[in-house]
């Protein structure tokens, strides 16, 4: 079960509202590659897999998943808070404005809402974690193109970090589907 | 014409695997190398990077001018 | 005054918990690295220490009764700031 802790698991303290940086932030949000996805694809899957590293490292790196999610929803909030409607009628950001207010919502900055299109679990655990190494190249890319997006430094540092932190996790899921291919080699033998 | 034909020369068989095969690798797979836990960083200068591992720090340079993956 | 001396546990909470969250992954897929196992351990016992403290004066850090709510008189649990408000 998931309980939560009052904190996040990296500081965003943005000063500078900037509805048009929200918008393109909110697509890490409930976007296609974007930290819901990733959390709902990693704990979906789980269920599924055959060996205890794989539950182990999709149940973890799913539950992180859920604290950057916290994080992008922090940045958006904070870059939408306090901006006056002038500056939103500036950032071309009125429909937003229609339907939000200066709320957050699981979609992209365009109005697209979040879907399980962008996810799947195939059952096949070869297949599965080859996907989540893709997602976390889609993810880490997002990023990129967000600093390159960014000219606020309270803004870039938490993309900076979340970036990183999907190199990582590239990294791990990449040892699991070793052990997958250990676990599918070794079936043979039964 | 010449070609640069030699005699006793036989052309690379382009279906066999570039580099030698490791052993326990197979094709049609995508391996990742994996990590060996040596050095970390202190808890506050890893979470400052992004990662406890000096090894897996990525620094991205950001993008300014036009243009593709360069 | 009083917010300086929580930011500041806080961000020790942060980097401690980050560098367990670290090990933990990386134990995941090495189940029998005892380095990694012993250092988690050693995180662990700071991170406790300084949760500890941090409940002590400001009330419980995690909801639903894994920690205490220090203030006889008063539900800690609902005060400002929430982490989406400063950090």
């Amino acid at each position: 079960m998931w309980i939560y802790e009052k904190k996040l698991q990296y500081p965003v303290k943005i000063k500078r509202p900037n509805p048009k940086m929200a918008a393109a932030i909110l697509s890490q949000y409930g976007g296609p590659d974007g930290e819901l996805a990733a959390s709902l694809r990693y704990l979906s899957q789980r269920h599924h897999m055959p060996i205890p590293e794989a539950k182990g490292m999709l149940n973890d790196i799913g539950t992180e998943e859920l604290a950057h999610f916290e994080m992008v929803g922090a940045m958006v909030h904070q870059l939408m808070k306090g901006a006056s409607i002038e500056e939103i009628k500036a950032a071309g950001a009125e429909s937003w404005y229609t339907d939000h207010d200066r709320a957050t919502w699981p979609g992209t900055g365009t109005g697209v809402p979040f879907t399980a299109a962008y996810i799947m679990s195939k059952g096949d655990p070869i297949a599965d974690l080859t996907e989540d190494l893709a997602a976390e190249q889609k993810a880490r890319a997002t990023y990129e193109h967000l600093i390159d997006l960014a000219d606020d430094p309270d803004v870039i540092d938490p993309l900076r970090w979340l970036r990183e932190r999907e190199v990582v996790h590239f990294q791990r899921f990449g040892e699991i589907l070793n052990k997958l291919y250990e676990w599918k080699d070794s079936k043979k033998y039964y | 014409m010449y070609y640069g034909y030699q005699a006793g020369y036989t052309a690379p068989d382009p279906r066999q695997p570039h580099m030698p095969a490791q052993p326990g690798l197979m094709l049609a797979r995508a391996y990742i190398l994996p990590q060996t836990y040596t050095r970390a960083f202190s808890p506050e200068e890893a979470l400052r990077e992004g990662t406890l591992f000096p090894e897996l720090v990525r620094p991205y340079e950001k993008k300014k001018h036009q243009g593709g993956w360069a | 005054m009083r917010k300086d001396q929580r930011e500041m546990i806080l961000d020790r909470i942060r980097a401690y918990e980050f560098a367990a969250a670290e090990l933990n992954l990386y134990l995941d897929s090495h189940p029998g690295d005892k380095r990694a196992i012993n250092d988690f351990n050693t995180f662990v016992k700071q991170i406790e220490a300084l949760k500890k403290e941090y409940e002590r004066l400001y009330g419980p850090l995690l909801n639903f009764g894994f920690g205490p709510n220090a203030d006889q008189n008063r539900w800690q649990w609902i005060d400002d700031p929430w982490p989406w408000e400063s950090y």
